[in-house]
């Protein structure tokens, strides 16, 4: 066979898999060369192969365990559309930034410094995809923050790096991840994705708990070349020097531990140590380690309270901080702890009484005994435009004001909880009215803007207000959130129930071309003929 | 599929297990790792499950899965790249030139699978999207987020880059490279 005619039905071959169509002829020809040259019958061999990728592989316990895991998330993926949105977090939180200044804390050179009130914060619209925000909301001694190129205030972009000395650090991210890194670490918040958020560990240990993700999203924690990918759970991470490799204990839950290809699902009270070139091997947890591990995440019940504000204590170093008598940390000491009225001490020094007002930050400087008596309070630096501490006289910032009267009347949190037992009790008028209350009390909370939706719908499906629903909807929808597609799909219905069919179809056009997996698709496309027929007879 | 749709469970299983093998299959061939395919494989049949509702009968359910699949595993190889991409930046694309492993060499061509996990990513999916799942160009161009041309150009340069491993592979074992099967040079 000579050059030139391998060379041809080269040609044809890669016009043909190029889009071309080959004549009879050509047809016969390549067909002739694939039978004399075995490379051009290797080739085609090859493509054969490739032709055949729709065939089924022979089932075996890999094929066995992408059908159970798939099912398996079906399952978990239903539950969580009928629990609805998940977040534990206090919506007075969101305010909570945690700017730096340099600090000469234990020789390491940052400490945490100032929290700032971010009303221009509250004030911004949410944007439309769901939010995955990263806060600082616990440090303790000393820690580092470089902070990420776009991070905005209080809320900390990817890229943003963390690393504790002689301290500890604690991570919030949406919705309900707490991640608390122990002494000696350092970790990057990370987020690949819109679905995927997840911490780089550089070194050190972080300890991570989740509450139930929404669907699609993942949470991982990344440690060298070892990812552990959380299935809902409470599990800890640590990296140690090379030589001692990557290990993962696992709490709660089940964490899917992936090297090199090569996964391991590690349950509840299992560890699995990387290490070199050897073999993941499973082994369990001891519950003193176990105690240890959960030890690390005690702090996370300071700021899940539904209000909080901020505390911050400056003390001698590593002196013992009491938060009403329990102990939360080590001196210099920044955390978001429930508002309300508490006693802060250090050390042996007499307690101080606060009355903590949600979205207010609080400093609190504790002199060494011989230096000052216990009640000397430090004066906040001139340029800080936040509350000054306990006993001195409270500033009259616009923001100090605002949180004053937020704090007089019912939280956002009971505000929902009551507005929700009134719904299941099927009091409807009384749960509109909660929910109006929390949406004039709190007008920027996240809650207050999705209580639009459920505000909404309560006038719409079950006392008739089919306007003020519509209005509600439109609202939501200007701008923008997770229940987009619930506020779109309640817009339709009101439009219908008010007669205004031009604009109802309208309505299902945009539904079906933003969400075109609607679960509401068949019903809403037979709508449309039905308008559509109804306006050709007219 | 209408108890599919209806999220009946027996009826879902049933359908996973009919389906899994090719699934798998369509995965493995458009990722190239089989760890991060079976990720993918699972992703997808997830999708499957949820899309009972969309398949009319209009085509066979091996057609209607497939594009299916190759839809969410291209879209979950994407967001793979970027977790790798994010926290150890490497080489995207695998070494072509790289030599097969000493001892699968023994079948020559090997496995589609293992010159299409040698095939830069670029090549590969369009490959597997033409020539595995029948995609029209303007197709692929869809998928990928791709002009017709580019797609084009990727499908040529593609199956030279395919060509030159089988050529390297066969060369190695002595086979000639052009003649007449059994004829020596």
């Amino acid at each position: 066979m000579s050059d030139e005619r391998y060379a041809k039905w080269s040609a044809l071959v890669d016009a043909e898999t190029g889009g071309a169509v080959l004549t009879k002829d050509e047809r016969a020809f390549c067909e002739g060369v694939e039978a004399d040259s075995p490379l051009a019958r290797a080739e085609a061999e090859l493509v054969g192969q490739l032709r055949a990728s729709g065939a089924a592989e022979r089932p075996d316990s890999a094929t066995r365990a992408i059908v159970d895991g798939a099912l398996s998330r079906l399952r978990t993926d239903a539950s969580h559309a009928d629990a609805g949105p998940v977040s534990r977090r206090g919506q007075a939180r969101g305010w909570a930034g945690l700017p730096l200044v340099g600090g000469l804390a234990t020789g390491l050179c940052v400490a945490i410094a100032g929290l700032v009130w971010l009303p221009r914060w509250l004030n911004e619209p949410a944007p439309t995809a769901p939010p995955f925000r990263a806060e600082l909301v616990y440090t303790s001694g000393a820690v580092e923050v470089t902070l990420g190129e776009d991070t905005d205030g209080s809320v900390l972009s990817p890229g943003t790096t963390v690393t504790t000395g002689e301290g500890r650090a604690c991570l919030v991210l949406d919705p309900g991840i707490d991640v608390c890194a122990g002494r000696d670490s350092r970790l990057t918040i990370a987020q690949p994705t819109a679905t995927e958020r997840g911490i780089l560990l550089e070194r050190g240990v972080v300890t991570a708990s989740l509450s139930p993700q929404p669907p699609g999203t993942h949470f991982a924690i990344r440690a060298g070349d070892v990812t552990a990918t959380a299935l809902g759970t409470v599990f800890s991470v640590q990296r140690g020097e090379p030589s001692q490799g990557v290990e993962t204990v696992v709490s709660e839950g089940v964490v899917a531990v992936r090297r090199a290809g090569q996964e391991v699902r590690v349950r509840a009270h299992e560890r699995v140590r990387t290490r070199g070139s050897a073999e993941q091997v499973v082994t369990s947890v001891s519950r003193m380690e176990e105690a240890h591990l959960r030890a690390s995440l005690v702090v996370a019940e300071l700021w899940h309270g539904d209000l909080s504000s901020t505390l911050e204590v400056l003390a001698s170093d590593r002196e013992v901080v009491k938060l009403d008598g329990k102990p939360i940390g080590t001196s210099p000491l920044t955390a978001v702890v429930p508002a309300g009225h508490r006693t802060v001490s250090v050390g042996d020094r007499p307690p101080r009484t606060l009355d903590l007002t949600a979205g207010e930050r609080v400093r609190i400087r504790f002199e060494p005994p011989a230096a000052a008596p216990p009640h000397a309070e430090a004066p906040v630096a001139e340029d800080d435009a936040r509350p000054a501490a306990t006993a001195m006289p409270r500033r009259t910032s616009p923001a100090a004001l605002r949180t004053t009267t937020r704090a007089s009347s019912l939280s956002a949190g009971t505000r929902l909880r009551r507005a929700r037992e009134h719904t299941v009790a099927r009091r409807f008028e009384s749960a509109v009215r909660e929910y109006e209350a929390l949406r004039h009390q709190y007008p920027s909370a996240p809650e207050a803007h999705a209580a639009l939706v459920t505000l909404s719908e309560l006038r719409l499906s079950n006392l008739g207000q089919a306007r003020s629903a519509l209005a509600g909807f439109e609202q939501y929808l200007r701008r923008g959130g997770p229940l987009a597609h619930e506020a779109l799909h309640g817009k339709v219905r009101a439009l219908r129930a008010l007669g205004q069919t031009q604009q109802e179809a309208r309505a299902i056009g945009q539904l079906l071309s933003r969400y075109p997996a609607t679960p509401h698709r068949a019903q809403l496309e037979a709508r449309r003929a039905e308008l559509s027929r109804a306006d050709l007879r007219e | 599929m209408a108890l599919v749709a209806q999220g009946d469970p027996h009826a879902q299983r049933m359908l996973a297990q009919r389906l899994v093998g090719r699934v798998r299959r369509i995965a493995r061939h458009l990722i190239g790792s089989a760890a991060d395919a079976d990720d993918g494989a699972q992703v997808a049949m997830v999708e499957i499950l949820q899309s009972a509702h969309t398949y009319r009968g209009d085509a066979s359910i091996e057609s209607w899965m497939s594009r299916i699949t190759a839809r969410t595993v291209l879209r979950h190889a994407k967001g793979q790249r970027r977790w790798y991409d994010l926290f150890r930046p490497r080489a995207d694309e695998p070494d072509p030139q790289a030599p097969a492993e000493e001892d699968s060499r023994d079948r020559l061509p090997q496995a589609i699978e293992t010159y299409l996990a040698r095939l830069p990513r670029r090549h590969r999916e369009v490959l597997v999207l033409k020539l595995g799942l029948d995609y029209t160009v303007e197709e692929i161009g869809e998928v990928l987020a791709l002009p017709a041309g580019t797609v084009k150009g990727r499908l040529v340069a593609g199956r030279r880059k395919l060509r030159a491993l089988v050529q390297r592979d066969l060369s190695r074992k002595g086979v000639p490279d052009i003649g007449p099967a059994g004829e020596q040079p």
